[in-house]
Protein backbone atom coordinates (compact mmCIF):
# COMPACT_ATOMS: atom_id res chain seq x y z
CA UNK A 1 0.00 0.00 0.00
CA UNK A 2 1.29 3.47 -0.91
CA UNK A 3 1.90 5.61 1.61
CA UNK A 4 0.35 9.10 2.06
CA UNK A 5 2.54 12.22 2.06
CA UNK A 6 2.35 14.83 4.59
CA UNK A 7 0.43 17.48 2.59
CA UNK A 8 -2.50 14.56 1.95
CA UNK A 9 -2.29 13.45 6.08
CA UNK A 10 -3.22 17.38 6.60
CA UNK A 11 -5.57 17.56 4.41
CA UNK A 12 -7.42 14.51 6.18
CA UNK A 13 -7.25 16.24 9.76
CA UNK A 14 -8.87 19.62 7.95
CA UNK A 15 -11.63 17.13 6.63
CA UNK A 16 -12.08 15.64 10.32
CA UNK A 17 -12.18 18.91 11.49
CA UNK A 18 -14.30 20.36 9.07
CA UNK A 19 -11.79 23.66 8.21
CA UNK A 20 -12.03 22.62 4.60
CA UNK A 21 -13.49 24.66 1.78
CA UNK A 22 -16.45 22.85 0.19
CA UNK A 23 -14.33 22.53 -3.06
CA UNK A 24 -11.22 21.20 -1.29
CA UNK A 25 -13.71 19.00 0.50
CA UNK A 26 -15.29 17.96 -2.71
CA UNK A 27 -11.71 16.98 -4.13
CA UNK A 28 -10.93 14.86 -1.23
CA UNK A 29 -13.86 13.04 -1.39
CA UNK A 30 -13.39 12.25 -4.91
CA UNK A 31 -9.56 11.23 -3.94
CA UNK A 32 -10.88 8.65 -1.19
CA UNK A 33 -12.95 6.84 -3.50
CA UNK A 34 -9.99 5.97 -5.68
CA UNK A 35 -7.18 5.74 -3.10
CA UNK A 36 -7.60 3.40 -0.65
CA UNK A 37 -4.24 4.13 1.26
CA UNK A 38 -5.57 7.51 2.14
CA UNK A 39 -8.87 6.13 2.97
CA UNK A 40 -7.62 3.62 5.09
CA UNK A 41 -5.26 6.51 6.98
CA UNK A 42 -8.73 8.82 7.46
CA UNK A 43 -10.66 6.12 9.35
CA UNK A 44 -7.65 6.03 11.67
CA UNK A 45 -7.07 9.58 12.39
CA UNK A 46 -11.47 9.50 12.77
CA UNK A 47 -11.29 6.69 14.93
CA UNK A 48 -7.84 8.52 17.40
CA UNK A 49 -9.99 11.46 17.19
CA UNK A 50 -12.88 9.97 18.37
CA UNK A 51 -10.98 8.61 21.47
CA UNK A 52 -9.01 11.71 22.23
CA UNK A 53 -12.53 13.18 22.32
CA UNK A 54 -12.73 11.25 25.50
CA UNK A 55 -9.83 11.85 27.45
CA UNK A 56 -10.31 11.37 30.98
CA UNK A 57 -10.34 14.20 33.30
CA UNK A 58 -7.86 13.52 36.33
CA UNK A 59 -8.94 14.51 39.53
CA UNK A 60 -6.63 15.54 42.19
CA UNK A 61 -6.91 14.38 45.75
CA UNK A 62 -10.00 15.27 48.02
CA UNK A 63 -8.31 17.68 50.05
CA UNK A 64 -6.88 19.40 47.10
CA UNK A 65 -8.58 23.00 47.99
CA UNK A 66 -7.90 22.81 51.15
CA UNK A 67 -4.40 21.94 51.05
CA UNK A 68 -4.36 25.45 48.30
CA UNK A 69 -5.96 27.52 50.61
CA UNK A 70 -3.70 26.46 53.70
CA UNK A 71 -0.47 27.41 52.21
CA UNK A 72 -2.23 30.72 50.53
CA UNK A 73 0.08 32.43 53.01
CA UNK A 74 3.18 30.43 52.32
CA UNK A 75 6.63 32.39 50.63
CA UNK A 76 5.44 31.93 47.21
CA UNK A 77 7.23 29.98 44.84
CA UNK A 78 7.34 32.31 42.46
CA UNK A 79 9.41 34.80 44.55
CA UNK A 80 12.02 32.06 44.71
CA UNK A 81 13.04 32.91 41.44
CA UNK A 82 13.19 36.81 42.28
CA UNK A 83 16.60 35.69 44.50
CA UNK A 84 17.73 34.11 41.48
CA UNK A 85 17.54 37.38 39.84
CA UNK A 86 18.94 39.11 43.06
CA UNK A 87 21.92 36.98 42.47
CA UNK A 88 22.30 38.24 38.75
CA UNK A 89 22.07 41.74 39.42
CA UNK A 90 24.68 41.78 42.13
CA UNK A 91 27.39 39.50 39.57
CA UNK A 92 26.30 42.13 36.69
CA UNK A 93 26.93 44.80 39.27
CA UNK A 94 30.30 43.63 40.29
CA UNK A 95 31.99 42.88 36.52
CA UNK A 96 30.26 46.47 35.51
CA UNK A 97 32.66 47.66 38.85
CA UNK A 98 35.69 45.56 37.74
CA UNK A 99 35.06 46.71 34.20
CA UNK A 100 35.02 50.31 35.42
CA UNK A 101 38.22 50.08 37.25
CA UNK A 102 39.99 48.06 34.82
CA UNK A 103 39.41 51.08 32.09
CA UNK A 104 40.30 53.71 34.13
CA UNK A 105 43.69 51.82 35.62
CA UNK A 106 44.08 51.29 31.33
CA UNK A 107 43.46 54.48 30.85
CA UNK A 108 45.75 55.60 33.11
CA UNK A 109 48.48 54.08 31.02
CA UNK A 110 49.44 51.18 33.92
CA UNK A 111 49.65 48.32 31.22
CA UNK A 112 51.32 50.14 28.90
CA UNK A 113 54.60 49.36 29.80
CA UNK A 114 53.48 45.49 29.82
CA UNK A 115 55.43 43.86 27.00
CA UNK A 116 55.80 39.47 26.83
CA UNK A 117 56.75 37.84 23.53
CA UNK A 118 57.31 34.47 23.20
CA UNK A 119 59.81 33.70 20.45
CA UNK A 120 59.00 30.09 18.88
CA UNK A 121 62.11 29.08 17.81
CA UNK A 122 63.08 28.71 21.51
CA UNK A 123 59.60 27.15 22.36
CA UNK A 124 58.87 24.17 19.77
CA UNK A 125 62.60 21.45 19.54
CA UNK A 126 64.36 22.17 16.45
CA UNK A 127 63.31 18.21 15.02
CA UNK A 128 59.77 19.17 14.69
CA UNK A 129 60.83 22.94 13.28
CA UNK A 130 62.40 23.13 9.97
CA UNK A 131 62.66 26.86 8.95
CA UNK A 132 62.50 30.00 11.08
CA UNK A 133 59.44 30.90 13.14
CA UNK A 134 58.27 34.42 14.13
CA UNK A 135 58.73 36.05 16.96
CA UNK A 136 54.90 36.77 18.74
CA UNK A 137 54.61 39.58 20.82
CA UNK A 138 51.85 40.30 23.45
CA UNK A 139 51.05 44.10 24.63
CA UNK A 140 49.71 43.93 28.04
CA UNK A 141 47.25 46.77 27.18
CA UNK A 142 45.74 45.16 23.64
CA UNK A 143 45.37 41.92 26.56
CA UNK A 144 43.34 43.86 29.21
CA UNK A 145 41.38 45.56 26.33
CA UNK A 146 40.06 41.94 25.05
CA UNK A 147 39.59 40.92 28.97
CA UNK A 148 37.32 44.06 29.51
CA UNK A 149 35.24 43.12 25.75
CA UNK A 150 34.80 39.58 26.74
CA UNK A 151 33.52 41.32 30.32
CA UNK A 152 31.01 43.19 28.80
CA UNK A 153 29.21 40.59 26.55
CA UNK A 154 28.98 38.33 29.78
CA UNK A 155 27.82 41.89 31.43
CA UNK A 156 25.00 41.93 28.29
CA UNK A 157 24.52 38.20 28.75
CA UNK A 158 23.82 38.65 32.62
CA UNK A 159 21.88 42.08 31.98
CA UNK A 160 19.63 40.03 29.70
CA UNK A 161 19.20 36.74 32.15
CA UNK A 162 18.51 38.66 35.04
CA UNK A 163 17.04 41.75 34.32
CA UNK A 164 15.52 42.07 31.27
CA UNK A 165 13.96 38.70 30.63
CA UNK A 166 12.19 38.59 33.87
CA UNK A 167 11.32 42.13 33.37
CA UNK A 168 9.77 41.28 29.40
CA UNK A 169 8.12 38.26 31.21
CA UNK A 170 6.22 40.01 34.13
CA UNK A 171 5.23 43.07 31.46
CA UNK A 172 3.89 40.32 29.19
CA UNK A 173 1.81 38.36 32.26
CA UNK A 174 0.63 41.77 32.91
CA UNK A 175 -0.78 42.25 29.55
CA UNK A 176 -2.92 39.27 29.83
CA UNK B 1 -17.92 49.52 35.23
CA UNK B 2 -18.80 46.29 37.05
CA UNK B 3 -18.33 43.13 35.14
CA UNK B 4 -21.01 40.52 35.00
CA UNK B 5 -18.78 37.48 33.94
CA UNK B 6 -19.04 35.08 37.57
CA UNK B 7 -15.03 34.41 37.78
CA UNK B 8 -14.37 38.01 37.58
CA UNK B 9 -17.14 38.85 40.52
CA UNK B 10 -15.15 36.18 42.63
CA UNK B 11 -11.76 37.51 41.99
CA UNK B 12 -13.27 41.21 43.11
CA UNK B 13 -14.14 39.51 45.95
CA UNK B 14 -10.81 37.81 46.40
CA UNK B 15 -8.65 41.31 45.79
CA UNK B 16 -11.12 42.58 48.08
CA UNK B 17 -9.63 40.43 50.96
CA UNK B 18 -12.07 37.54 51.11
CA UNK B 19 -9.86 34.94 50.42
CA UNK B 20 -11.99 31.95 51.18
CA UNK B 21 -13.76 32.92 47.80
CA UNK B 22 -10.66 31.42 45.64
CA UNK B 23 -11.25 27.45 47.32
CA UNK B 24 -14.35 28.52 44.61
CA UNK B 25 -11.80 29.14 41.76
CA UNK B 26 -10.05 26.25 43.09
CA UNK B 27 -12.75 23.71 42.92
CA UNK B 28 -13.78 24.93 39.33
CA UNK B 29 -9.76 24.48 37.60
CA UNK B 30 -8.76 22.49 39.47
CA UNK B 31 -9.37 19.00 37.55
CA UNK B 32 -8.31 20.57 34.58
CA UNK B 33 -5.07 22.05 36.08
CA UNK B 34 -4.40 18.51 37.60
CA UNK B 35 -4.89 16.90 34.50
CA UNK B 36 -2.59 19.42 32.56
CA UNK B 37 0.40 18.87 35.20
CA UNK B 38 -0.04 15.09 34.58
CA UNK B 39 0.34 14.88 31.26
CA UNK B 40 3.20 17.16 31.44
CA UNK B 41 4.73 15.59 34.24
CA UNK B 42 3.20 12.02 34.61
CA UNK B 43 3.43 11.38 37.97
CA UNK B 44 0.18 12.24 40.47
CA UNK B 45 2.44 13.12 43.40
CA UNK B 46 4.24 16.00 41.40
CA UNK B 47 1.36 16.88 39.49
CA UNK B 48 -0.47 17.63 42.38
CA UNK B 49 2.40 19.49 44.21
CA UNK B 50 2.74 21.37 40.75
CA UNK B 51 -0.64 22.15 40.34
CA UNK B 52 -1.75 23.48 43.72
CA UNK B 53 2.42 25.54 43.31
CA UNK B 54 0.55 27.14 40.07
CA UNK B 55 -2.88 27.95 42.08
CA UNK B 56 -0.83 29.23 44.56
CA UNK B 57 1.13 31.55 42.26
CA UNK B 58 -2.06 32.79 40.38
CA UNK B 59 -3.48 33.62 43.94
CA UNK B 60 -0.52 35.91 44.26
CA UNK B 61 -0.80 37.57 41.29
CA UNK B 62 -4.43 38.02 40.71
CA UNK B 63 -4.07 42.08 40.78
CA UNK B 64 -2.30 41.43 37.24
CA UNK B 65 -4.66 39.23 35.57
CA UNK B 66 -6.23 41.11 32.51
CA UNK B 67 -9.50 40.44 32.71
CA UNK B 68 -9.95 40.77 29.01
CA UNK B 69 -8.17 37.72 28.71
CA UNK B 70 -9.86 34.08 29.58
CA UNK B 71 -9.27 33.31 33.45
CA UNK B 72 -8.50 29.95 32.36
CA UNK B 73 -6.07 30.80 29.50
CA UNK B 74 -4.31 32.96 32.34
CA UNK B 75 -4.90 30.17 34.88
CA UNK B 76 -3.53 27.26 32.43
CA UNK B 77 -0.11 28.77 31.11
CA UNK B 78 0.63 29.25 34.63
CA UNK B 79 -0.17 25.68 35.27
CA UNK B 80 2.03 24.85 31.78
CA UNK B 81 5.17 26.59 33.07
CA UNK B 82 5.20 25.16 36.85
CA UNK B 83 4.62 21.85 35.64
CA UNK B 84 7.46 22.54 33.15
CA UNK B 85 9.68 23.90 35.61
CA UNK B 86 8.67 20.68 38.17
CA UNK B 87 9.68 18.82 34.83
CA UNK B 88 12.86 20.25 34.54
CA UNK B 89 13.67 20.05 38.30
CA UNK B 90 12.86 16.36 38.64
CA UNK B 91 14.17 15.13 35.04
CA UNK B 92 15.38 11.95 36.28
CA UNK B 93 12.09 10.85 38.10
CA UNK B 94 11.47 7.99 36.02
CA UNK B 95 8.03 6.57 36.08
CA UNK B 96 6.73 3.05 33.70
CA UNK B 97 4.17 3.11 31.65
CA UNK B 98 1.97 0.29 33.28
CA UNK B 99 2.08 2.65 36.11
CA UNK B 100 0.37 5.60 34.43
CA UNK B 101 -1.95 3.43 32.83
CA UNK B 102 -3.05 2.25 36.05
CA UNK B 103 -3.64 5.26 37.48
CA UNK B 104 -7.64 5.91 36.70
CA UNK B 105 -10.03 8.55 38.13
CA UNK B 106 -13.15 7.39 40.50
CA UNK B 107 -15.49 8.20 38.09
CA UNK B 108 -13.48 6.69 35.03
CA UNK B 109 -15.36 3.32 35.53
CA UNK B 110 -17.36 2.40 32.62
CA UNK B 111 -17.94 -0.17 30.72
CA UNK B 112 -15.44 -2.43 29.81
CA UNK B 113 -15.06 -0.81 26.59
CA UNK B 114 -14.69 2.44 27.61
CA UNK B 115 -11.93 1.03 30.08
CA UNK B 116 -9.95 -0.64 27.14
CA UNK B 117 -10.27 2.68 25.24
CA UNK B 118 -8.80 4.60 27.99
CA UNK B 119 -6.12 2.38 28.56
CA UNK B 120 -5.20 2.18 25.18
CA UNK B 121 -5.42 5.87 24.78
CA UNK B 122 -3.26 6.50 27.77
CA UNK B 123 -0.84 3.63 26.73
CA UNK B 124 -0.31 6.07 23.33
CA UNK B 125 -0.24 9.30 24.72
CA UNK B 126 2.63 7.91 27.16
CA UNK B 127 4.63 7.15 23.91
CA UNK B 128 4.41 10.74 22.86
CA UNK B 129 6.76 13.47 24.04
CA UNK B 130 5.43 15.76 26.92
CA UNK B 131 5.12 18.65 24.43
CA UNK B 132 2.55 16.93 21.97
CA UNK B 133 0.97 15.32 25.17
CA UNK B 134 0.19 18.72 26.43
CA UNK B 135 -0.93 19.86 23.27
CA UNK B 136 -3.93 17.42 22.35
CA UNK B 137 -4.49 17.04 26.16
CA UNK B 138 -5.42 21.47 25.56
CA UNK B 139 -6.82 20.77 22.04
CA UNK B 140 -9.58 18.20 23.30
CA UNK B 141 -9.89 18.26 27.18
CA UNK B 142 -10.99 21.86 26.87
CA UNK B 143 -11.47 22.48 23.66
CA UNK B 144 -8.80 25.66 23.65
CA UNK B 145 -8.55 27.09 20.39
CA UNK B 146 -5.18 27.19 18.95
CA UNK B 147 -4.22 31.09 19.84
CA UNK B 148 -5.61 29.63 23.27
CA UNK B 149 -2.86 26.99 23.00
CA UNK B 150 -0.63 28.91 21.67
CA UNK B 151 -1.10 31.30 24.44
CA UNK B 152 -0.69 28.93 27.20
CA UNK B 153 2.12 26.96 25.95
CA UNK B 154 4.25 29.74 24.78
CA UNK B 155 4.33 28.85 21.10
CA UNK B 156 3.40 30.68 17.70
CA UNK B 157 -0.45 30.29 16.74
CA UNK B 158 1.00 28.39 13.32
CA UNK B 159 3.85 26.35 15.46
CA UNK B 160 0.88 25.31 18.16
CA UNK B 161 -1.34 23.89 14.96
CA UNK B 162 1.63 22.24 13.85
CA UNK B 163 2.29 20.47 17.21
CA UNK B 164 -0.96 19.11 17.26
CA UNK B 165 -1.49 18.09 13.81
CA UNK B 166 1.93 16.33 14.03
CA UNK B 167 0.49 14.94 17.30
CA UNK B 168 -2.58 13.68 16.46
CA UNK B 169 -0.83 11.69 13.52
CA UNK B 170 1.35 10.03 15.47
CA UNK B 171 -1.05 9.56 18.42
CA UNK B 172 -3.06 7.85 15.41
CA UNK B 173 0.21 5.72 14.64
CA UNK B 174 0.79 4.86 18.51
CA UNK B 175 -2.56 3.51 18.47
CA UNK B 176 -2.88 1.72 15.55
CA UNK B 177 0.36 -0.19 16.52
CA UNK B 178 -0.79 -0.80 19.79
CA UNK B 179 -4.10 -2.38 18.13
CA UNK B 180 -2.21 -4.40 16.16
CA UNK B 181 -0.13 -6.07 18.81
CA UNK B 182 -3.08 -5.98 21.20
CA UNK B 183 -4.79 -8.14 18.15
CA UNK B 184 -1.90 -10.77 17.66
CA UNK B 185 -1.67 -11.39 21.36
CA UNK B 186 -5.36 -12.02 21.60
Amino acid sequence: MKKNSPADEEQLLHYIDGTLSAPERQALEILLTHDAALKARLEELQAADAWLHNIPLENPSRNFTQQVLSKLDQYPASRQTSFTSWKGIFLLAGMLVAIGITSVLVSAGVFDGVHTSINLNQELPEKFVQRSLPTVDFSGKTMINVIIALNLVLAWLVLDKAVLKPLFQRRMANLH
Amino acid sequence: MASSNPEHLIIDRILAGEAGAYAELVNKHKSYAFTLAMKILQNRGEAEEAAQDAFIKAYHHLNTFNRDAKFSTWLYRIVFNTAISYKRKHRQTFQSIEHTVLEYSPDAEGSLERMDKRKYLALAMAKLNEADRTALTLFYLNEFSLEEIADITGLEANTAKVRIHRARLRLADELKLILNQEALTL
